[in-house]
């Protein structure tokens, strides 16, 4: 009993029309990495929100270090030293990163007790140089992009003093290979100071590699807690999903016809230097590249959501101005973003009227939508991605992360686009959702279209890319193709920009 | 799943649980105007309260579609009172009367038209353009005819304001036609579509390929010429034009539409609901005067009812836990 830090006993919790908790039981031991795992959807997120006071719990017990308690705030949650990183980010935009940071406990000095910008900022910098991260302690939140804002709420919680229980939702779904190797580093390190840590994430490989025990949610029901060494990969999938499923994903062999897009001598700013590169009718095209190599600004210039300074964009051979969004919906282009919680949901509206979004143009004519045709056409998609919701109407925010993921790419997949550039298409999204997006791109690609995919995760662009392209500093590093095409390679030509 | 389907027919369409919540308000509010006054249930009661809140109403369509799309206009009062002027003094100097109220409109939309480009693309706030165009067009109003009002002793305009179309005055007919076009718009249009996208979450518009720019100061435009047409109706049921004319409309608009459960922030809401809080104003108003409560108490009615209305809003948020 000495060495349990929390302990769950038959925690239920309900939303409407939802049990998202179904009587857990969950005990997580003083100094070690216990993995969670189960389906977009299971309940995972909703357990740690519990455990931080985010939600209050339906009913059952929770335990600290033995003692009964109730945690109703988050700010108790901190009092009992629980910290958290969520799968959403929960930073303040306009603020700096340093007043992002220590938001909670800003240092205050003299007998006004006022706010001590300078000791601020040598405090923030400091654990930033810890991280040795290219932004700095003064930079607005709002202006940095996903990877780095994760970085910011990863420090943020480890700086806490009083920290006994780290829990990270999904912390690694936007980090590069080289970003997690050091968050790894980091949990090692918490664990031998005896904090306990709980880890959710939807890659296997990272909880063979960090986690001592793992805990499998199916349906809000824990169905099964044990050692990882005790463990395969095998064995937890099926657990998760209920079914076996083959862990390769073959690759389809489609004919590729015509080139369908073409850029040329791409520039913008500082981040894209010189970018070249043709996407063929039936071709799915990966692009890798670490942090601030200019992969998602590529993306958002051949959408229209920034402009290039300078280059040639060719769709089907003619040259086309993508100004603006518009534009590039007219010339047949799709793009996931890679942040959903941005520029991909629209929360207040329902899992209808965002499956729908891209695609509303072929719901009817002159304007008008047909209703039947609308809900039939995101039935569809509801249950070919598998999205877990209580109803078409529920409003998309109430659904859990991963399941809002499928929700943008559903929009996409459903807008007959004939270019789609994915960023992070499964970022969130569980094992058996990822194997029915991979289909669905190669049907589409089959049927006729091409898939531009920009993904920080290598083993889906082993799968699932006839090429990859590598970016390096705002270049092309280089083109791999076939059997070149390994998580070696990728790796050197995106760190050195060299094989 | 058909317990499912249940509950999406009671989200999709019909009477939603907010607006049931209101409903039963406005049930509650008629209960006990009756007993203070059993006549009320008479047909010419009721279409006499659809009157008092007619001009409230048609002016409230498109308030609420630009509020879905995220965007605030408080000169609507002043945009009645300048508009109800400058129509009336075309009209009693001889101009055809299409004519100038076609020139209203035109006029009122390019007043719309600056107020929607100063606020969508010279980035100001909603709040202070609007405030700004609210001071500077009833001034305008009390400028032009040197705070007088203008007679409308006769002829067609007062049809507007004074008409009937079967048993139905005039303003009520436009009313009930503009809340079902507008319902229509909001539900079975790709127009309506977008507002609601645009309202809640402007950048996921833009990378549907949704111009919000252009969405919202086009709603600008409508909400304006709304607001001065629904200043003329004013005009011609007093049959005089006084440039105070819709002094506090905006007020009245934005309860009704508060009220009816369209959030301030844009992205949600129903015209359903609209329609019920409109008649919540209506009922309150009509009631109370018919009653003999001196206005002063009116306004302080509705004052409270705003408050209570904004109260409930933010209490169904906070039990949504979010
Ligand atoms: N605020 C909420 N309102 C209503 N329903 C909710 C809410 N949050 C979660 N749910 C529901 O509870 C269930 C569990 O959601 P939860 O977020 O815990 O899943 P998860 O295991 O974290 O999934 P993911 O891997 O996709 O993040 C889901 O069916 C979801 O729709
Ligand atoms: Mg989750």
């Amino acid at each position: 009993m000495t060495n349990t830090v929390i302990e769950l006993h038959g925690i239920v919790k309900d939303f409407p029309g939802v049990r998202a908790l179904d009587h857990v039981d969950f005990t997580l031991r003083k100094g070690e990495v216990h993995a969670l795992l189960g389906e977009n959807g299971a309940g995972k997120s909703t357990l740690i929100k519990i455990l931080t006071g985010v939600h209050p719990r339906g009913s059952g017990d929770i335990r600290i270090d033995g003692t009964a308690v109730d945690i109703e705030s988050p700010r108790r949650a901190r009092a009992f030293g629980i910290g958290a990183i969520y799968q959403e980010q929960y930073l303040c935009p306009d603020l700096s990163v340093a007043e992002n940071i220590f938001a909670n406990r800003l240092p205050r000095s003299g007998i006004l007790r006022r706010v001590s910008w300078r000791r601020l900022h040598r405090m923030a910098e400091e654990l930033l140089a810890a991280w040795n991260v290219d932004f700095s302690a003064r930079d607005r939140a709002g202006d940095l992009d996903v990877p780095q804002r994760q970085i910011i709420e990863i420090i943020k919680a480890v700086s806490e003093s009083t920290l006994k229980v780290l829990i990270l939702d999904e912390p690694t779904a936007a980090l590069n290979d080289e970003e997690k190797g050091r968050l790894f580093g980091i949990i090692r390190q918490l664990r031998e100071r005896g904090i306990s840590i709980i880890y959710i994430s939807h890659r296997l490989n990272e909880v063979f590699e960090i986690s001592d025990s793992v805990t499998v949610l199916r349906d809000g029901r824990n169905v099964g807690t044990c050692a990882v060494s005790d463990t395969s990969k095998a064995e937890l999938i099926k657990l998760m999903i209920g079914r076996d499923l083959a862990e390769m994903f073959p690759k389809r062999a489609i004919a590729h016809g015509a080139t369908i897009l073409e850029v040329r001598g791409l520039r913008r700013g500082a981040v894209i230097k010189d970018v070249s590169l043709s996407l063929h009718v039936g071709e799915i095209l990966g692009v890798y590249g670490l942090l601030g190599s200019g992969t998602v600004e590529v993306g958002r210039c051949l959408f229209g959501v920034l402009s290039p300074d300078a280059g040639q964009i060719l769709v089907d051979g003619k040259p086309v101005s993508l100004s603006q969004v518009p534009d590039a919906v007219a010339a047949g282009i799709g793009f996931v973003p890679e942040d959903r919680k941005v520029d991909g949901i629209i929360d207040l509206l329902s899992v209808r009227q965002n499956l729908t979004l891209a695609g509303i143009g072929s719901l009817g004519r002159m304007g008008f939508l047909n209703r039947k045709t609308e809900e039939a056409r995101s039935r569809s998609w509801v249950e070919r991605l598998a999205i877990k919701t209580p109803s078409l109407e529920t409003p998309t925010a109430s659904l859990s992360g991963g399941n809002q993921q499928k929700v943008v790419i559903g929009k996409w997949l459903d807008s007959k686009s004939r270019i789609l550039i994915l960023n992070e298409p499964t970022h969130g999204v569980d094992v058996g959702a990822k194997v029915e997006i991979y289909t669905i791109v190669e049907d589409i690609c089959a049927a006729g279209a091409a898939v531009l995919m920009i993904s920080s995760e290598i083993p889906e662009l082993t799968a699932l890319c006839d090429r990859v392209l590598v970016m390096y500093q705002g270049r092309v590093a280089g083109e791999l193709a076939g059997h070149d095409i390994t998580q070696e390679n990728i790796l050197s030509l995106a760190m050195r920009g060299e094989r | 799943m058909s317990s499912e389907k249940a509950v999406a027919a009671r989200r999709g369409r019909g009477i939603s649980f907010e607006n049931l919540g209101l409903l039963v308000i406005l049930v509650l509010l008629l209960g006990a105007l009756w007993i203070a006054y059993p006549p009320i249930l008479a047909r010419v009661n009721l279409i006499n309260i659809l009157l008092t809140v007619s001009v409230i109403g048609i002016i409230a369509v498109p308030w609420s579609m630009l509020c879905l799309s995220g965007g605030l206009d408080i000169s609507v009062g002043s945009m009645m009172g300048f508009i109800a002027i400058l129509v009336s003094m075309l009209y009693v100097n001889g101009m055809n009367l299409f004519l100038s109220i076609l020139v209203g409109c035109v006029v009122s939309g390019l007043l719309g038209l600056v107020n929607g480009v100063l606020i969508e693309k010279a980035r100001i706030n909603s709040i202070i353009t609007t405030l700004g165009t609210y001071s500077i067009l009833r001034g305008a109003a009390y400028a032009l005819t040197g705070g007088q009002g203008i007679v409308l002793s006769s002829g067609s305009l007062k049809f507007l304001g004074l008409g009937r179309i079967w048993i139905f005055p005039f303003p009520v007919v436009l009313l009930l036609a503009f809340f079902v076009i507008g319902w229509l718009v909001l539900r079975y249009t790709q127009l309506g579509r977008n507002i609601y996208v645009v309202g809640g979450n402007e950048k996921a518009a833009r990378v549907v390929g949704i111009n919000a720019t252009r969405l919202r100061i086009g709603l600008y435009v409508v909400t304006a010429i709304f607001a001065g047409f629904g200043g003329l109706i004013i005009a011609a049921q007093l049959s005089n034009a006084l440039p105070k004319i819709g002094t506090g409309y905006e007020f009245a608009v934005i309860t009704a539409v508060v009220l009816g459960g369209v959030s301030l922030s844009g992205g949600k809401g129903r015209l359903l609901g609209v329609l019920i809080g409109m008649l919540i104003i209506g009922v309150l108003r009509y009631g109370l005067e018919i009653t003999g409560v001196h206005s002063f108490y009116q306004t302080i009615a509705e004052g409270a009812i705003l408050l209570i209305a904004v109260a409930l809003d933010q209490l169904k948020l906070r039990r949504s836990g979010r």
